[in-house]
């Protein structure tokens, strides 16, 4: 049961990953600021857990990092979506809103 | 690719923690440069920013079990799941398994002996230093000899190339012990020869020069063998006397096992007491190390100038004789045997190969089956490298296990391959190398097999896949499957048609008529250590009382025991060469019935008797093809021929017919026999015609030599239909696991073509149910499904043909008595083939030509 728990929160997780690095490239901390507005502060993770998610994604050939410089003339990893990883966010979030439909068919019907 | 990556980066984890430190740092920063915007102090602002992000410490070890053990995990997860799916499917896991098994347990057998015997370098240091020294004489057509004494002195004295030169002759004798007398295999050697190779004694030491030359006190060396089994291993053996043909030997030190030169030895002994002055007597192996500085080719020139030099010094007892060099490793590894070793591994490499393709097929079928699955899967966006990487690590997987179950297989051929009568046998062990070859041999064999799969899993067009009904989708692949297919049956037909042909030579020699008859006949040995021409004598007066012994008979060497003694006879009076051209001619010293215990005809005059001794007139028998070449075809009895140099002359008293004294394979050559009873050159064997068993007689005649002489052992008991198919030993060996081979390969092919045969009825078990139903004969739907499977015979049989033709030419030097293109033996190979693979074709046809039309079209 735990198992399952943390499959879904990590699938969250990763959705949020993806779903903010749709548009552009970002480094760890825009990532998490991304995060922050899209879920309207209501998930707010614990920043520094999305490094771990961040390679995980990394490993799994989703998302790709490369150094450059960052707005504040530093040097900082940039991570940004590759081919698989946007078809792979495409199907999380269908799967995604299949769930969302199906909860809410449940909880209007139930 | 994905998994190297992670052993790359796992290999430069330092770099990826820096960086992965600085990352999280920059994090920090920023948060603290907007924490300072929204209006705290800089350390309120660091400090919030650091509890923003958490515990840096557990995170960061989080971070890297991502980086570092992920894969493992997968890899685990991986293998799990193709674990569970092929416990679902034990029918399809286990022919897998055991087809693997078969081809990678036969690969690494044989590699075991090519590891052991070719691989594994020389026990000596700098092995590629040393030389095998042998004399050649090109003008009389000699092109490897031993090498005479004074050569071998010579060459040591006016040669600069060597760091080491040194002699050893083999030899054996007597060792008088509290019960029988026994005989040892004995290496004699020169007192460097230790120094030469490098070796070091086990025990005490090695020969002085002062002990290594006529008239020094007899000493010895142990085999490590021989002082276990003597003296228990014993160190206080060192200054111990042992009694060798009847002279006390002081033991000076047991020697390391690789004193033998990769034979087995029970005893060494100084070779400068026992030297031949003669120059034209080659009887020394002569062994040398190179200067570092020196190459063989150069030393072979210094060598070629000395022969010269000995020539011109010498006359006619040098003349033509040169020096040629050959590195030690080929002296003790022939090249007949490299090249059976080579046979046998191109033909595991076949069946490998056989093995191989009909794993893919069979990958190919089970991914055909969940092509529907996979397009779903695809469909719903999951990954092609996903799926890939899920076949490769089943197939992986599979290999695995076969490699496995093969290696199981491997260490049971092993301890039959060490039993083989090759040099370096005893080193034949499934060591770490052989092992590491099995796991690569599987692990190749896994990624190969599914190659075929993997690459069609790529290509999935996803549409026809979900389309497609299940029966339909079992169709995918074949035209894959066809061609693994007719590759397995053309590489079958290869193995059979190589096999059949080794069993064919081994036929013929078998048939061979060798000119004597070895059935029923015992032989043993006697080495008296002087002349004992009584000794002999009365020896077969005793014996030839025996009960059972039905005719007896004595003779310096018996056909096919290995050794060979020949001579020069010049003819006197007229004859069809001239008087000064020789006739090169074995000889054997022989009692009056030894023809008949041999089962050779006496052809015309008579044979020896005991009238033939020292004092009467010097006669030979000769045999029917030295008549020949020295007379044609007139009357060889009375004629006479001086043998050597030897100023006397031998009158030829009797005929007898040929008989073949090395191996069946050699025809016979010209021989002649001279009378026992007038001296005998050194051991000789006894030849009992008999019915009784060997282990009943050695006893009796033990006693009955214990009467005449205590202290001689009696040795080499073999029957003599023993000592022939020893001659045979390799051929029948090589034949035999050809034969084994092939068999496997037939196996598989056929489980392979049945496969495709079953999957491609069964899929039109639906059209022949609808034939049938409207009234077709079983034989007219029987026809067109047997028609797939004749055009895959056809076509593996065709390209099989063409393969075996190339392969039997490689191996034209094995075959005797039978052409590599055997018509006989190709149409064999195929026709067995084709009978067998009709047969496996026939069995999925009918079973669908049966149906029910009724159960047919309800199928689906």
């Amino acid at each position: 049961m735990t198992q399952n728990k943390a499959d879904l929160l990590q699938g969250t997780l990763d959705l949020l990953i993806l779903k903010s690095l749709q548009n552009e490239p970002m480094h760890g901390f825009g990532i998490a600021l991304r995060i922050g507005q899209m879920s309207k502060e209501m998930l707010t993770v614990e920043q520094g857990s999305l490094y771990p998610a961040l390679y995980r994604l990394e490993e799994q050939g989703w998302i790709k990092a490369e150094w450059g410089v960052s707005e504040n003339n530093r040097k900082a990893k940039f991570y940004s979506l590759t081919a698989t990883g946007r078809k792979q966010l495409q199907a999380e979030e269908q799967s995604w809103a299949k769930l969302s439909l199906a909860i809410n068919f449940v909880l209007s019907h139930g | 690719m994905r998994w190297l990556r992670k052993i790359f980066a796992y290999a430069q984890r330092s770099r990826l923690e820096t960086e992965m430190a600085a990352e999280m740092e920059h994090h920090i920063e920023l948060q603290t440069e907007l924490n300072l915007k929204a209006g705290m102090t800089p350390a309120e602002a660091r400090a919030e920013a650091r509890r923003q992000f958490g515990n840096a410490a557990s995170i960061q070890e989080r971070a890297r079990e991502v980086r570092h053990w992920v894969w493992l995990e997968d890899f685990r997860r991986d293998l799990e799941q193709a674990a569970r799916s092929l416990r679902q499917s034990p029918g399809f896991t286990a022919t897998a398994v055991v087809t693997l098994a078969l081809g990678i347990g036969a690969n690494a057998a044989i590699f075991s002996v090519v590891n052991a015997v070719l691989l594994r370098p020389l026990a000596y240091p700098q092995p590629e230093q040393l030389m095998h020294l042998l004399e050649n004489n090109l003008p009389r057509k000699v092109t490897e000899f031993s090498v005479s004494y004074p050569n071998y002195a010579d060459w040591k004295a006016r040669s600069r190339s060597w760091a080491g030169l040194c002699a050893t002759r083999d030899d054996s004798v007597n060792l008088l012990t509290a019960g029988d007398p026994e005989r040892l295999v004995a290496l004699r050697f020169t007192a460097d020869f230790p120094a030469t190779f490098g070796l070091r004694p086990a025990l005490g030491r090695g020969f002085l020069p002062q002990e290594d030359v006529k008239g020094a006190a007899p000493v010895a060396m142990l085999s490590v063998g021989l002082w276990r089994r003597l003296y228990h291993a014993d160190p206080e053996v060192l200054g111990r006397k042992l009694t060798l043909d009847g002279v006390p030997h002081t033991v000076v030190g047991v020697a390391a096992p690789d004193f033998g030169l990769e034979r087995e030895v029970d005893i060494f002994l100084p070779l400068g007491p026992h030297i031949n002055e003669r120059r034209s007597y080659h009887e020394l192996a002569v062994y040398g190390r190179l200067r570092p500085e020196v190459s063989r080719d150069q030393a072979a020139a210094e060598l070629a100038a000395i022969a010269r030099q000995i020539e011109q010094e010498n006359g006619e007892d040098s003349a033509g004789w040169n020096v040629s060099l050959r590195p030690l490793f080929d002296s003790l590894v022939t090249s007949d045997y490299r090249r059976v070793l080579g046979l046998l591994f191109a033909a595991v490499g076949l069946l490998l190969l056989i093995a191989c393709s009909n794993f893919s097929s069979l990958l190919l079928v089970r991914a055909s089956s969940r092509t529907r699955e996979l397009a779903i899967r695809t469909a719903l966006g999951g990954g092609g490298g996903r799926l890939l990487r899920q076949l490769l690590t089943e197939s992986v997987f599979l290999a695995g296990l076969g490699g496995g179950a093969g290696s199981l297989l491997a260490m049971w051929a092993v301890e039959f391959l060490r039993t083989l009568d090759s040099p370096r046998a005893a080193k034949i062990t499934m060591d770490g190398r052989v092992l590491a070859f099995a796991c690569l041999v599987s692990l190749a064999a896994g990624v190969l097999a599914a190659a075929g799969p993997a690459w069609r899993a790529t290509r999935l067009d996803v549409q026809r896949g979900l389309k497609e009904n299940s029966a339909g989708a079992l169709g995918g692949g074949r035209r894959l499957r066809n061609a693994l297919i007719i590759g397995q049956l053309a590489l079958s037909i290869v193995l059979l048609a190589t096999a059949g042909l080794m069993l064919r030579t081994l036929c013929h020699l078998g048939r061979a008529d060798l000119g004597f008859r070895p059935e029923q006949v015992v032989t043993m040995r006697i080495a008296p250590t002087h002349d004992a021409t009584g000794l002999f004598t009365a020896l077969l007066e005793r014996v030839r009382d025996l009960p059972g012994v039905v005719a007896l008979g004595a003779t310096s060497g018996p056909p096919m025991g290995g050794g060979r003694t020949a001579a020069h006879v010049f003819p006197v009076g007229p004859a069809l060469r001239p008087a000064t051209e020789a006739l090169q001619a074995e000889w054997r010293v022989v009692s009056a019935d030894c023809f008949k215990a041999l089962g050779v005809p006496l052809l015309r005059g008579r044979s020896f008797s005991t009238g033939d001794g020292e004092n009467a007139p010097k006669v030979i028998v000769v045999s029917q093809a030295f008549a020949r070449l020295m007379w044609g075809e007139e009357d060889p009895l009375g004629r006479q021929v001086s043998v050597g140099s030897g100023k006397t002359y031998s009158t030829v008293v009797g005929v007898v017919g040929d008989v073949r004294t090395h191996d069946p394979a050699t025809p016979p050559e010209p021989a002649f026999y001279m009378s026992l009873y007038r001296g005998v050159p050194g051991a000789m064997t006894l030849v009992l015609r008999t019915q009784r068993e060997a282990q009943e007689l050695v006893p009796l005649v033990r006693a009955q030599l214990k009467g005449l002489d205590p202290t001689l052992p009696i040795f080499e008991v073999r029957s003599l239909t023993d000592l022939v198919s020893g001659q045979l030993a390799t051929s029948r060996l090589v034949a035999g696991l050809l034969a084994g081979f092939a068999a496997v390969a037939l196996l598989l092919a056929m489980v392979g073509l049945y496969g495709v045969m079953a999957q491609a009825t069964s899929q039109r078990t639906r059209e022949t149910g609808i034939r049938l139903a409207l009234g077709a004969q079983r034989l007219d739907v029987l026809r067109p499904l047997m028609a797939e499977g004749a055009r895959l015979i056809m076509a593996g049989s065709v390209l099989g043909l063409g393969l075996a033709v190339v392969a039997a030419q490689l191996i034209r030097s094995l075959l005797h008595g039978i052409a590599p293109t055997d018509p006989l033996t190709l149409a064999g190979a195929m026709s067995l083939l084709a009978g067998i693979a009709l047969f496996a074709c026939w069995l999925p046809a009918r079973r669908t030509a049966q149906v029910d039309p009724l159960i047919a079209l309800r199928a689906e």
